[in-house]
């Protein structure tokens, strides 16, 4: 047992380290503050990413805002501060939409104006998919329709290998020519917050 | 003329010898006894009706296990047992009560939080009684019990159930499901009951972060899951991504605010604890599968429920020929036993982890087998020969 609790350890170390080679692909760009992070498709992944940003300690809570849905009421909300890059967690969830009342079309509507606003704005748009397989479907599906509204637009992708395994963000990154960053789990996006905020 | 009088009889005799065969089963099976060898940081054994007496001599009583490090930290209570036809929640517990070593706070572990519903098997579903685990000293027999509190112990079921204090309807036979009957009342039905103690065993002690162990069917999205109150939806969200990366696949759900009677809804709200549920992948008990042999139990190879895993109908991985791998490189063929209490032992000790950072005023320090543990040894490895142990640890449920 306490061979397996130092190979733990260890393998925890190097995670926290980097020495893995849990990211890949293009390299990450370098991060502007302040930024709002937000959803698309009502996933939980919004809050997950929150999360490992707050972890990841490469930046101060203040240097962000997180805002589940942008536009749905308050119209300024892209100006409510000078934000620089608009941060969109994509990942669609039945539950998600259940709980909140409103239909996947509704939430397309108001993701291509928060789009269309952000382009406005001249903000530099991230698309992050970072949930794996649990968060793609079918053709048409909720997580496709996501998908669809926000990465062809978006200046960065950041996805998780898992989730890109027919190739689609590859696809979207080589027709649009934005830079694609890899990870192999979800826990690695806080290695990417990292690398985007290095420490002065 | 004769004849049909002699037949009567004949059938009478006939429908009393198998009534007496099959009562004799259940008999068996309602009194039959699993063995635990406790681990030496074990302090001692409560009942649960010492939280509320009413339970005293009933099938809801049934047994704590302490274990008081007597160093200054926190608290935790795990279920085993809430569903019993759910085993590896048990079989995880005992691992656990077997090995475990607490350096600062306090344990508490029931592995059968619905003793009554241990006692029977699944009525009309043509179901195992037990399942035997290999050791190094022989094979160990337990239980595997029912979903839902035996008849003998509450009946008759109402038309609908009314659930307390919210007042929303759920099905029938629910009123007798314990992950329906939170917070539940001291002057309830027996499941309510034994609620209400467990909840109370909660605020009396103090208990800092609860864990409910489950099984579900591959076919049920919340699935290879934690489950997280609202207040303990950080520390699951953070152990589920720790585990996937480094050893299993593993998911976080919000416990819905508007299903009443769950651990993880209600603890939470009626007690200050950080509530989490956990969902392991039990192939047996999956709507589509063939015979539900003690092989089915242990191993979850299902041709029928592979046949739905290929059309996209299953939550989790699951492959019965190849098997799909690890974070640490394991095939997992089927639905494992092993797996399944690896998962438990990980998921409890990767949230402690979590709340141990997030929360340090709350921290506690413990040690028992992990996955790796029991992928590498199994379970059995871990469990005691009670005719070589000090009697004093030995102990029955
Ligand atoms: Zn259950």
């Amino acid at each position: 047992m306490r061979k397996v609790l130092i190979l733990v350890l260890l393998s925890m170390l190097l995670f926290t380290t980097g020495l893995f080679a849990v990211v890949s692909g293009d390299p990450v760009v370098e991060g502007q503050l302040p930024f709002l992070l937000t959803n698309a498709g009502q996933g939980p992944g919004g809050k997950m990413a929150r999360l490992l940003i707050w972890q990841s300690g490469a930046i101060e809570d203040t240097d962000f805002d997180y805002n589940a849905e942008p536009l749905k009421e308050d119209p300024n909300d892209l100006t409510a501060r000078e934000y620089k890059m608009l941060f969109v967690i994509i990942g669609s969830s039945a539950k998600g939409l259940g709980a909140s009342g409103i239909t996947i079309d509704e939430e397309i509507a108001r993701l291509n104006k928060m789009i269309e606003e952000a382009k406005k704005l001249n903000m530099f748009i991230i698309a992050a998919h970072i949930e794996g397989k649990a968060r793609r479907g079918n053709p048409g599906s909720a997580d496709e329709q996501s998908i669809d509204a926000i990465a062809p637009y978006a200046d960065y992708l950041i996805v998780m290998k898992e989730g890109n395994i027919d190739g689609k963000f590859t696809r979207i990154a080589e027709e649009k020519d934005i830079p694609l960053t890899l990870i192999d789990n979800t826990i690695d996006f806080m290695q990417v917050i990292k690398l985007m905020f290095p420490a002065e | 003329m004769k004849n049909p009088q002699y037949l009567k009889i004949l059938f009478l005799v006939l429908s009393g010898v198998l009534g007496l065969l099959a009562g004799i089963e259940f008999w068996e099976l309602r009194h039959y006894k699993e063995t635990v060898v406790v681990s030496e940081d074990f302090t001692e054994k409560v009942m649960l009706s010492q939280y509320l007496p009413s339970l005293k001599n009933t099938w809801g009583d049934t047994p704590i296990y302490v274990y008081d490090s007597g160093v200054p930290g926190g608290s935790m209570l795990v279920l085993g047992g809430t569903h019993p036809y759910e085993p590896a929640t048990s079989l995880a517990t005992y691992v656990m009560m077997e090995n475990i070593d607490v350096t600062s706070g306090k344990v508490y572990i029931i592995p059968h939080a619905n003793m009554s519903a241990s006692t029977l098997g699944m009525l009309g579903n043509a179901y195992i009684k037990y399942y035997h685990i290999e050791t190094t000293w022989g094979q160990k027999k337990f239980r595997v019990g029912d979903r839902n509190t035996n008849p003998l112990d509450q009946w008759p079921d109402p038309f609908t159930y009314v659930h307390y204090p919210s007042t929303q309807n759920l099905a029938y036979q629910d009123i007798r499901n314990l992950n329906r009957t939170f917070p539940g009342r001291p002057d309830g039905t027996l499941t309510e009951r034994i609620s209400y103690a467990i909840m109370e065993l909660i605020r009396n002690e103090d208990i800092d972060i609860f864990f409910d162990f489950h099984e579900a069917s591959l076919m049920y999205p919340v699935v290879s899951t934690y489950v997280a109150h609202d207040r303990s939806m950080d520390i699951s969200m953070m152990a589920a991504m720790m585990l996937s990366a480094t050893q299993f696949p593993m998911k976080s759900e919000a416990s819905p605010k508007n299903l009443r009677g769950l651990t993880h809804r209600e603890v939470g709200d009626f007690s200050n604890t950080l509530a989490i549920l956990m969902e392991t992948p039990e192939a047996f008990i999956d709507r589509v599968v063939g015979r539900m042999s003690e092989e089915l139990m242990l191993e979850g190879k299902d041709e029928f429920l592979q046949t739905a895993a290929e059309k996209g109908l299953v939550y989790c991985d699951y492959d019965i020929y190849e098997g799909f791998p690890d974070a640490l490189g394991n095939m997992i063929i089927g639905t494992p036993m092993d797996y399944r209490v690896g998962r438990h032992l990980s998921g409890t000790l990767e949230a402690l982890n979590w709340m141990n950072q997030f929360f340090p005023d709350k921290a506690i320090s413990v040690t028992f087998p992990n996955y790796v543990d029991v992928m590498n040894n199994g379970s059995g490895h871990y469990l005691h020969d009670p005719s070589k142990a000090d009697p004093s640890r030995v102990f029955q449920n």
